[in-house]
């Protein structure tokens, strides 16, 4: 009886096994539709740029806030500081990119392309291209055009075949898009535009104009043509055009939550250029030492590449007393703003019309206009300042300043790198010029640092100090770092396509070898001497 | 008529016998006597007691008598015992010895047998008769039979008789062959509920319905007797020892018990007397260095520690490879870890899958069956047992004491590092924030103590009560335990309450019930942070610069301008994870609440004779909460304070039937037959976490509505549903060879509907040599041969036949996001292929036994993840493949080397060898890292040892030679490839021996480790920051790497000349030690070890004290556990200490406690 009522009960319930084994609170793949095509967008919108917490830390702090020179760290165990790579951190990097985003603005591609939602794959093409244009440029070849081909092995696409897919893939986008311009594609969804087709296509030209100038030296023609169709096509004029990412108290602006949790301080460069420019930038970007304390200690910056027992206490005011990022920068829950993710600032756009034009290319206006242009987008975007501290900011000619004494360790007392001022030297030479557009374009970066890093690698500015100790034995203190390795797990996971990179590349996997527009002549470079002054 | 004749023909045949030898004189006169009731009651007495002895003699000698090969044919029907005998008699010459009143409760049989040996002969005119035979020589002894089996001898009298006669007062006293009183022994009326125990002399007073009354007497560890009453009204017992009994039931898989001289393969029983004495909080760690092939790891958590443990090694790429759980016959969720071992009545270990293969999926990892207590028929016990037990850290790492915090000799004091100048006295500032003290100073001089100061000694103290009651139908067993625990650091304590309470009775004849309730509650403060953490206070502990007053740090705060508290450290921001210890202690709190709960109820109806069905249900539930609280100035992780709870719970739900069958199916031949089914339901890790996000609007006020940012998420968990059929049949020849076959099929949820039900069977073979063979050598009392062969299934992790895609908060709307696994619809059942053969022998009248195992299994078709390159797509996905092998040797000799009347000395010895090899993974990926952190990869790669561990190496040129770099540090390759071997032991081995003298008892474990390496980042972080002793050595340069420092290396410059480069031990550490990048081979310690695991030594107060009481006996031990490492082959490392229970934890050590040694007192009171 028993055993009869027990196997009757048991027969019958294999039943329900699929269902019992479907997860309850997430969904499967095939379930995401065109009402919910939207969060799938947002999702990689956020993370395609931004990345969680450990992306953040790993590549942009680790990496590009320290080799841009806006960030220094005084952490002991941080050792890209002084061009030591850490294996680990660039696959988590990697994988972070990979794994995560790249999926999503794929599956939203596809799926749209699909699904003929044609503004909406437009949209989400456009977007791809800042989202790859970070990746190749930390890296030079990286898997692109294959990407999700659910192989065990995933060749890797050459950074020029990359530029000039990025080229065709905004040409075709714009074009989509300009015959869809009165709809709202992901709606709410797009956390940068709400959709709004116009500012994406503004977008889509001034990324152009971005990519343009970053091959200039390595494809001078092609970078003039897509700039000066970037312009003729309509490009960001003010802030209300900026491309930003709406954060909350659920996805929020890692670089400064990350800044604050490690040691990350105000480098000595930023302090030089600041403090030198009387630069109203200084108190948004940076707090007074001391002020984790409620402490009213100055604005402290520190070296970049620190041997790692100076790193710890007191080369300047006790590592309490360094400079750390703004207050108002930090979380909500940390009593800041939680500022947006930025992807690109009319600022930005100015500066890069105002190197067009220093180039002589029809940018639509002069070098010197676009410099203050963009100085003035940029004052007011990050400070509280008015138009007439704007005016007087643009015109002065201040010059960055020494590092003065730490008062525990003297060593680190340093004259300027740099004797540019703030006004602009239409009269000087080429160099000077680019060096104070690059380096006015530098202080807006404070919160893009990739971006910060490739124009250092690419034109040499800002002017950085010398790192006081280089744990490579081949790289001297006074390099700038030009790329990262390949993540290791690639040579486990994808071994024979990325010895195939490595061909691509055109050089050893190193941190010294030049990605593919990385070409202006080192003898151009300005000279980091480095010097201290004993 | 027929009783005289009997008598008479009796009577011919102890006349014979009384020709044979003086003993059977005796015996015919003690009998005869008897029988006339002649003779006082002293002399009676006596001679009963010769009887007794006698017979005892021959119980104890009838394994090793042998049976001359004479034959027997007897075809008769209806025909009485004592016919038969005298049948047999005549044919064979041999006598036959019994007590005329056994024979009167036997029927008359119907027999038909030619040729047949007298073993058959008399096995077959014995069945069914309650009695059993042993022969020596010439004589034939007919005994009750004592053997437990599973078929419940029916009463031979009710109540009824009870009531109409009245009742004869016997009384006795029990002792053992030393002479000595066994105290609560059970006396009880055979076939009833009645009976009474020994007190402390071992003395017994009751009432027995009749001369014909047979009397049971039991007592733990013990054969039991079975004695008629025959007129006696006095009647002393000795009862011999059961240890190295081949009549030991051993409970093997469904809760069958089986004898264990038939299994075919290993298992090893646990002595649950020692867990209770010598107490550990978790009471799966009392196991250790007792069982050949079992290894126990703890993780560093403090009070209550989970383990981790496995049986012949690792052998599971995806899961953990621990063992299952079964407590009265049911699996149990997880690790039983706050089980109350009051509560335990016995612990087998079923070592491989053929042991474990009934069960299934959960047991190819082997399984662990205890068995709780039962109220007896017939005894009424109260007991209270008390523990006290204190623990004192081993704090076994060196220091330096030389140098104070700073660097380059310098003192500086925000700095982690103790790299700063000597410490001779020299007024230094003093590091505190608090702008208050501003300006302080103090004289800097070493701190040997500083980390010692933080420590205490931790105590244990536990308090069981427990009460066993024998009613006649039923009988209840009640036991109630609090335990209350304090950490060696202070805010880590334990507080536990274990209820239990189990019913059985017969509920009629056919039917009987057995139910059990059990409730645990334990409330954990502070369990320590595990690995490299914030957290983590042992990492502060260690982390303290060699300057660093206690007096100091203990002032762990201090209000800052608005009035809030701060924390006061000594280097803020140094590193992300660094904090004041006291502060970690006192202001980063962290509370667990375990609830858990089982009950369970099982029915058995006995159809017929020989036929049982069971029905039985059971319900395990953990309920946890975790409550996180971290105060305002937490350095890094909350700096404006935060509160987290969480709130998880998992259940099982068993339901399972199993009808068993045993029958002769002829003389020689019987069969055991039990088949069954299970149902079975889990939900897995539900949870519901609410916290504050990273602010508090009100400082340290730790609620969940103080926030203006609660974040709340909730995991519905994950339902596993599995389903079974199964058959187990033993089939036996002449009690000497046995043949096991199982079979089970599973239905799981997990596994696509192509391949959700799958087969798996084991077989078994046994064969009794010493039984078998007439002319096997007589040195063996007992010889065995055995082997197995057992396939068991095991299905997959839930969810992973779909691409998951998540919600997570975000953005306007929410993000959806893809999973990073790719599902693969074509999974498949892993399989474990087990084979396993070996030897148990006896010598020496059981005083020497030997057991030895050979094993092999593979595990096949394993579930496991193969990383993609993401470039695809995904980062991996599901497959099945891989074959792990683990081979290897279990030997565990059991000896007695002295036995006197009142010194007894028993030592065990347990070896076992295991050798894992992964035979193959996959043809896309030979290798797997399944873990990685800062130091090493735990990888599993084709060739090679199941875990090794790779790390970060010195770069060699092309003859292994280190290469310097210019600065005379060694060059470093930054990648971890090199193979510094694995955490398994090559072998482990265990002692365990014990002494009983008069009323003393001493016993003592220890266990050697052999092998095994782990990797300590603890080490590496320790020389880096200049605070271990290595970093002494060459503070103002001069150190040659390969020379005067890392002397085994040999060392050369870039140019292939020997380095002669000097380093000062700032810069050569902080390269070696670098934790970003530890020179991981460095700090591959060797694990090997051996250590005193336990001591208990025992005394039995008088009886003339304890009566005094009004207490019936007191028993005192002296407990240790853990007490000192005999030898260790790295100074201050305890590898048993991990951190956590997962596989890949096994071999890396960050920052773990010290191991604690704990002594202590242990007082059990019988009322």
């Amino acid at each position: 009886m028993f055993l009869l009522i027990f196997l009757l009960a048991s027969a019958g319930c294999t039943k329900n096994f699929d269902k019992l084994n479907t997860p309850k609170n997430t969904l499967t793949g095939g379930q995401i539709n065109s009402a919910t095509i939207g969060q799938a967008f947002a999702d990689a919108e956020y993370w395609g740029l931004v990345g969680d917490g450990n992306g953040w830390e790993l590549m942009h702090e680790l990496h590009a806030s320290l080799y841009s020179q806006i960030f220094a760290t005084t952490s002991s165990g941080f050792n890209t500081d002084q061009y030591q790579e850490t294996a680990s951190w660039v696959d988590a990097g990697w994988n972070a990119f990979y794994s995560g985003p790249a999926v999503m603005i794929k599956f939203v591609e596809d799926f749209t392309a699909e699904n003929n939602m044609s503004a909406a794959n437009a949209i989400a093409k456009i977007y791809s291209v800042p989202m790859y244009e970070r990746m190749t440029d930390f890296f030079g070849p990286i898997p692109f055009s294959q990407f999700g081909n659910g192989k065990t092995s995933v060749p890797y696409d050459s950074q020029q075949s990359i530029y000039e897919s990025f080229f065709k893939i905004l040409d075709s986008a714009v074009l989509v898009l300009k015959q869809n311009t009165t709809m709202t594609p992901f709606g709410t969804n797009d956390i940068i535009y709400q959709g709004n087709v116009n500012k994406w296509i503004t977008f889509a030209n001034s990324l152009r104009l971005r990519l343009a100038m970053r091959i200039v030296y390595a494809d001078p023609a092609l970078a003039q043509q897509e700039a000066e169709k970037a312009v003729a096509d309509g490009i960001m004029m003010s802030n209300s055009d900026n491309a930003l990412i709406l954060t909350t108290a659920n996805n929020l602006n890692y670089l400064t939550r990350w800044s604050y949790i490690d040691p990350f301080t105000m480098s000595a460069t930023q302090e030089s250029v600041l403090v030198g420019f009387n630069d109203p930038r200084l108190f948004s970007f940076w707090s007074q030492g001391g002020d984790r304390l409620g402490g009213n200690m100055g604005y402290n910056g520190v070296r970049n590449g620190l041997p790692r027992v100076l790193k710890t206490t007191s080369v300047r005011n006790g590592t309490a007393g360094n400079s750390f990022v703004s207050k108002q920068f930090l979380p909500i829950a940390d009593g800041g703003s939680n500022p947006p993710c930025i992807v690109m600032t009319a600022a930005e756009v100015y500066f890069l019309r105002a190197e067009g034009a220093l180039r002589g290319w029809n940018m639509g206006g002069s070098a010197e206009d676009f410099y203050n242009a963009g100085i003035t987008q940029s004052l007011k975007y990050w400070t509280p300042s008015t138009d007439q501290e704007i005016q007087n900011y643009i015109h002065s000619t201040n010059t960055p300043s020494a590092v003065p004494d730490g008062i525990v360790d003297a060593t680190f007392k340093t004259p300027p790198e740099s004797d540019i001022t703030v006004q602009y030297e239409g009269s000087a030479g080429f160099e000077t010029q680019l060096e104070q557009i690059i380096t006015q374009k530098w202080l807006d970066s404070y919160l893009t640092p990739w971006e910060a890093w490739a124009e250092r690698r690419r034109t040499g500015y800002p002017r950085g100090y010398a790192i006081i100790e280089s744990l490579d034995p081949t790289i001297p203190v006074t390099a700038i770092v030009r790329r990262m390795v390949f993540a290791p797990s690639e040579y486990s996971n994808n071994q024979v396509e990325t010895n195939k990179a490595v061909t691509l590349l055109g050089g050893p996997d190193i941190t010294m070898t030049r990605v593919w527009w990385d070409k202006k002549p080192l003898t151009d470079y300005p000279d980091l001497t480095g010097s201290i002054v004993h | 008529m027929f009783a005289a004749s009997l008598a008479e023909r009796l009577k011919t045949v102890f006349k014979q016998i009384i020709n044979q030898n003086q003993i059977k004189t005796m015996i015919l006169s003690v009998w005869c006597q008897n029988k006339n009731g002649t003779k006082s009651l002293r002399a009676k007495t006596w001679m009963i007691m010769k009887l007794t002895i006698v017979l005892l003699l021959f119980f104890t000698f009838q394994v090793s008598a042998k049976t001359e090969a004479q034959k027997v044919t007897i075809v008769r029907n209806h025909i009485s015992l004592t016919e038969v005998f005298k049948l047999i008699e005549q044919q064979t010459g041999i006598h036959f010895f019994y007590d005329k009143d056994l024979i009167k409760g036997t029927y008359p049989i119907d027999i038909g047998i030619k040729d047949a040996s007298l073993d058959e002969a008399l096995s077959v005119c014995l069945k069914g008769q309650s009695l059993t035979y042993s022969v020596v020589k010439n004589t034939v002894v007919i005994r009750p039979e004592t053997k437990t089996t599973l078929i419940q001898v029916q009463p031979t009298f009710g109540p009824k008789n009870l009531l109409e006669q009245p009742p004869i007062e016997i009384h006795g006293r029990v002792v053992n062959q030393q002479g000595d009183p066994l105290q609560d022994a059970s006396i009880t009326i055979k076939g009833t509920n009645k009976g009474v125990v020994t007190n402390s002399n071992g003395d017994f007073t009751m009432d027995v319905p009749d001369n014909k009354t047979v009397i049971v007497i039991s007592f733990t560890g013990y054969k039991s007797q079975e004695i008629r009453i025959a007129n006696r009204s006095t009647i002393n017992i000795t009862l011999v020892r059961e240890d190295n009994s081949l009549n030991a039931v051993v409970v093997t898989a469904l809760g069958i018990k089986q004898e264990k001289k038939t299994l075919t393969y290993a298992t090893q029983a646990v002595n649950p007397e020692q867990i209770t004495k010598a107490r550990e909080l978790n009471v799966i760690n009392s196991l250790e260095g007792k069982v050949a092939g079992l290894n126990i790891s703890q993780t560093g958590s403090g009070v209550g520690a989970p383990s981790r443990v496995t049986l012949r090694g690792n052998r599971s790429i995806n899961g953990d490879s621990q063992p299952l759980y079964v407590i009265d016959g049911v699996p149990v969720l997880g690790v039983p870890e706050y089980l109350n071992p009051d509560e335990i009545a016995s612990i087998d270990v079923l070592k491989g899958s053929n042991a474990a293969a009934l069960y299934g999926s959960d047991a190819q990892n082997g399984a662990i069956i205890i068995t709780t207590k039962k109220g007896r028929e017939g005894v009424i016990k109260v007991s209270l047992n008390n523990t006290y037990m204190a623990s004192r850290p081993d704090l076994s790492i060196p220091f330096q004491n030389v140098y104070g915090q700073g660097i380059n000799g310098t003192y500086q004091k925000g700095s982690g590092y103790s790299w700063g100048p000597k410490m001779d006295g020299q007024t230094v500032d003093n590091w505190t924030l608090d702008p208050s003290r501003a300006g302080e100073t103090y004289s800097m001089t070493p701190q040997p103590d500083n980390v010692k100061d933080i420590f205490q000694t931790g105590y244990t103290v536990s308090n069981n009560l427990q009460a066993s009651l024998g009613g006649k139908n039923t009988q209840a067993f009640f036991s109630t335990t609090s335990t209350e625990g304090r950490g060696i650091l202070a805010s880590n304590k334990l507080q536990r309450n274990n209820l239990m309470a189990r019913v059985t009775s017969s509920l009629s004849k056919k039917f009987s019930l057995d139910v059990k309730l059990s409730y645990t509650r334990q409330k954990v403060d502070n369990p320590l942070r595990q690995s490299t953490d914030n957290f983590n206070p042992m990492q502060q502990i260690y982390d303290i610069p060699r300057n660093i007053r206690t007096q100091d740090a203990k002032k762990f705060e201090f209000p800052d301008i608005n009035g809030v508290m701060q924390q006061d450290f000594w280097a803020p921001g140094f590193s992300s994870t660094a904090e004041n210890p006291y502060w970690v202690l006192n202001r980063n709190l962290f509370d667990e609440q375990i609830g858990r709960i089982t009950g369970m109820a099982s029915l058995t109806y006995h159809i017929l004779d020989k036929l049982d069905l069971m029905v039985r249900s059971s319900y395990d539930r953990v309920d946890e909460t975790d409550e996180q609280k971290d105060y305002n100035g937490t350095l890094v992780r909350a700096l404006h304070g935060r509160y987290y709870v969480t709130k998880r719970n998992n259940y099982e739900f068993n339901s399972d039937f199993l009808l068993s069958y045993n029958k002769d199916l002829s003389k020689n031949w019987n069969l055991d037959l039990h088949a069954g089914g299970n149902v079975k339901n889990q939900l897995l890790n539900e949870s519901l976490s609410s916290n504050t996000g990273d602010a508090l609007s009100v400082p340290n006020f730790f609620s969940l509505s103080n926030t203006t940012l609660p974040v709340t998420s909730y995991n519905p968990g994950s339902p596993i549903n599995i389903q079974s059929l199964y058959a187990f049949g033993k089939l036996s020849w002449k009690d000497a060879i046995f043949l096991d076959l199982t079979g089970r099929n599973d239905w799981s949820s997990t596994l696509p509907a192509s391949s959700r039900s799958y087969f798996y069977p084991s077989a078994g073979l046994s064969v009794i040599l010493s039984d078998l063979i007439p002319s096997f050598p007589k040195v063996f009392d007992f010889a065995k041969i055995r082997a197995s062969y057992a396939k068991v299934g095991s299905s997959a992790p839930p969810f992973m036949l779909q691409r998951t895609a998540t919600f997570s908060a975000g953005g306007s709307n929410g993000f959806i996001a893809l999973g990073n696994t790719l599902p693969n619809k074509n999974l498949k059942p892993e399989e474990t292929k087990s084979f396993e053969s070996g030897v148990d022998l006896r010598f020496l009248k059981g005083r020497l036994g030997l057991n030895f195992t050979y094993f092999k299994t593979n595990t096949v078709n394993q579930l496991f993840t193969i990383a993609l390159p993401v470039g695809s797509g995904a980062a991996s996905f599901y497959t099945n493949g891989g074959n792990i092998q683990n081979n290897g040797v279990e030997v565990v000799l059991n000896t007695v080397p002295v036995q006197t009347k009142n010194f007894r000395w028993t030592l065990d010895v347990n070896f076992s060898h295991l050798k894992n090899t992964v035979v193959s993974i996959s043809d896309e990926r030979p290798k797997v890292i399944i873990a990685s952190n800062f130091a090493s990869d735990y990888v599993i790669q084709q060739g090679l040892p199941f875990g090794d561990i790779f790390t970060i190496g010195f770069k060699r040129d092309s003859i292994g030679r280190v290469i310097v770099g210019s600065n005379g540090v060694p060059e470093v390759v930054n990648n971890k490839n090199q193979d510094i071997g694995h955490y398994t032991p090559d072998w482990t081995a265990g002692i365990s021996s014990s002494f009983s003298y008069k009323r003393f008892n001493l016993s003592f474990v220890i266990d050697h480790r052999q092998g095994g390496i782990v990797e300590s980042f603890t080490r590496a972080s320790l020389d880096f920051l200049g605070l271990s002793k290595e970093t002494l050595q060459g503070r103002s340069g001069g150190l040659v790497f390969g020379q005067n420092i890392f002397k085994n290396y040999t060392a050369v410059t870039e140019d292939g000349k020997p380095n002669t480069i000097p380093v000062d031990a700032q810069t050569l550490w902080s390269t070696i030690g670098n934790i970003s990048l530890p020179v991981g081979e460095v700090y591959a310690l060797d694990a090997t070890n051996t250590r005193l695991r336990e001591l208990i030594i025992g005394y039995t107060l008088p009886h003339s004290f304890t009566s005094k009481l009004h207490l019936a006996d007191v028993d005192v031990s002296l407990v240790g556990r853990n007490l000192f490492f005999i030898s260790r082959a790295t100074p201050g490392l305890d590898p048993d200490i991990l951190t956590g229970t997962g596989t890949s934890s096994e071999g890396y050590s960050t920052y773990p406690p010290p191991s604690t040694r704990s002594y202590g007192i242990n007082v059990k009171i019988n009322f």
